[in-house]
């Protein structure tokens, strides 16, 4: 085959071979009209090349696909979120964007047994279900007046877990005046076996988790609405008058109890970490505090602090919330572990912690 | 040197432009020349084969160029070292040791080892013939640019595949049983693809996709080119055997 020299170029020239082909090849200090015999031709730039921005754009293409997919057909098992109400039954409600209700399980034991018969719920509005809830609560004695209910939020978008928990807070305080709401937002790093466990579930389940504590103290705490983001749900603690969202957001101090009680109630964990301003507070170990309840409630999860042994009614606001919860703190340091067991005995021990107050 | 971004800017358009890639490369070549020093371990001279292969091999980058492949002058390195590798162990077979581009010694002139060859060809002649053929390659080039087209843009656009090139050099066939097609071409400055097309039974769609390559070819079948038409014996098959 023999080349002729059409074009000189600095990087190539331009030959025609003899089967009419024009090609570039390699400039060997050609000269145009010059026939050769050997070149080195240009070698097409691989065909692969569009193909792989084709196969990148597939791919791109396929992916998005199959996140939309995800995200559009979640399962139950995916909700945008997750609402903990915790009482002393400590109930999950799974929710999606639009904040309606995917699921609703029971997160501890009571809250197994509170939502045991709870159906329907599917599709219904957050607000909606957790006022059927803490009816039901109510009803079936979990929640006293004056009690605590304490929401804890939990999904990847912070920011809808904070709008939400304090729409929730908002509403949920309208509607029922003699409790109290906390709301808190809390990375879901609870010590809570259910906390954890829960968090898990959602594929979101992300640091911000908002938890609406809802103290049964009697003592409405008016900080309670007003702390979102703070204080560190408590989870299962024993809801100690959640005094103010505040502090506490030692969670893992907290054991909930895991140590401490052995009590069902995980409910009582609340409180004790919360609220002791005047404590240390993160004393998480307050277990005890879900003793409180014993004495008067039957359930342990509600956390009837005010109800026995402090006749302040749930709507003190103001008032430190529970008294108790002052005592608390001082059952608390107390409480290394006799104490405790005292809480739960009686009420005396609230007694006892009314006189903690001093303390404060 | 330019950014990154300045230069991707540049690659992209030397992609279609042949001009913008000439231009691009000179102002690469001193790039091109260290690349291939690292090859030869010695700085290349204007002369040498590794330097237009380098060269050939830049322009290879050129056209194999993505932007999300990272760095162009990475890519032009590794092409260029490539090239360089390959060119050399192919020539190392044949080759003895000296470039036949290496200077004589003893000549003042800068004739070259290859040129003092006895090549057993008529090298007079054939210098004769090179620079009528210059010429008519010049003309060529000139009447192609009457067209708005450039050699290098033609090999670009001519078909790369055996059978689209038979398709192609069927439609030729009929503009040259159709001389008057030929001559419509030259006197209007377009293509006539609708009579081609229909006349050869090649598909439109073909012939425009190698319209400039179409040009050219027939362009080569009009009056003056006989040289090129000489060295394209090989095309019509209508002529058997040697022109």
């Amino acid at each position: 085959m023999k080349y002729l020299v059409m074009e000189c170029h600095p990087g190539y020239v331009v030959v025609l071979d003899e089967k009419g082909r024009f090609q570039k090849a390699a400039n060997l200090g050609y000269e145009v009209g010059q026939s050769l015999d050997k070149v080195v031709l240009m070698r097409e730039p691989k065909p692969a090349v569009p193909i792989t921005r084709m196969a990148s754009a597939l791919a791109a293409a396929a992916a998005c696909f199959i996140l939309m997919f995800t995200v559009l057909f979640q399962g139950p098992a995916s909700p945008y979120g997750s609402v903990y109400m915790q009482i002393n039954p400590e109930i999950r409600m799974d929710v999606d964007r639009e904040n309606q209700v995917l699921l609703v399980e029971g997160v501890n034991e009571d809250g197994k047994e509170l939502v045991a018969g709870y159906t329907g719920y599917e599709n219904k509005h957050l607000e909606t279900v957790a006022d059927e809830l803490v009816d039901l609560a109510e009803a079936m004695g979990y929640l006293s007046p004056g009690g605590t209910v304490h929401v804890y939020l939990d999904s990847l978008d912070g920011d809808w877990a904070t709008q939400v928990g304090d729409q929730l807070n908002r509403h949920l305080h309208e509607t029922f005046t003699d409790i109290v709401v906390e709301v808190d937002i809390h990375p879901p790093a609870s010590s809570e076996p259910s906390f954890s466990s829960a968090p898990s579930e959602a594929p979101a389940a992300e640091p911000s988790a908002v938890e609406i504590l809802i103290p049964t103290a009697p003592v409405s705490k008016p900080e309670s609405s007003s702390a979102p983001v703070s204080s560190a749900p408590p989870a299962v603690s024993s809801a100690p008058p959640p005094v103010s969202s505040s502090p506490a957001p030692s969670y893992s101090e907290t054991d909930y109890g895991m140590d401490d009680w052995d009590q069902d109630d995980d409910g009582d964990d609340w409180d004790d970490t919360r609220e002791e301003p005047d404590d240390d507070a993160g004393d998480a170990d307050d277990p005890d505090d879900g003793d409180w309840d014993g004495p008067e409630d039957p359930q342990d999860g509600v956390t009837d602090y005010g109800v026995t042994s402090y006749s302040e009614p749930a709507s003190q606001p103001g008032s430190s919330p529970y008294e108790p919860d002052d005592d608390r703190p001082d059952n608390e340091d107390d409480a290394d572990g006799s104490d405790d067991d005292d809480d739960y005995d009686d009420n005396d021990d609230y007694g006892d912690d009314d006189s903690d107050d001093d303390d404060e | 040197m330019n950014s990154e971004h300045e230069i991707v800017a540049q690659v992209y358009a030397a992609k279609t432009d042949n001009r913008a890639a000439d231009q691009f490369l000179r102002q690469y070549l001193p790039f091109i020349k260290s690349e291939t020093a690292k090859f030869l371990r010695r700085f290349p001279s204007d002369s040498d084969d590794e330097l237009s292969i380098a060269m050939l091999a830049f322009h290879e980058s050129i056209l194999g160029y993505q932007k999300l492949r990272g760095s162009f002058l990475k890519l032009a390195a590794a092409s260029i070292r490539s090239r360089l590798i390959d060119y050399y162990r192919k020539e190392k077979r044949h080759s003895g040791q000296i470039s036949l581009d290496a200077a004589a010694c003893g000549e003042e002139d800068d004739r070259t080892l290859m040129d003092q060859l006895d090549s057993g060809r008529d090298e007079a002649g054939e210098v004769d013939s090179q620079v009528s053929a210059k010429k008519e390659l010049m003309e060529f080039a000139a009447q192609l640019e009457s067209f708005g087209l450039s050699l290098a843009d033609i090999a670009d656009n001519c078909p790369k595949q055996d059978r689209t090139l038979a398709a192609c050099h069927q439609a030729l066939q009929y503009a040259k049983e159709h001389p008057s097609l030929l001559e419509e071409m030259v006197q209007t400055g377009r293509l006539p693809i609708g009579p081609l097309s229909q006349g050869s039974g090649i598909s439109r769609k073909t012939l425009e996709r190698h319209r400039k390559y179409m040009v050219a070819i027939l362009l080569a079948y009009t009056n003056g080119f006989e040289i090129i038409r000489g060295h394209l014996r090989q095309i019509s098959p209508s002529k058997g055997g040697h022109a």
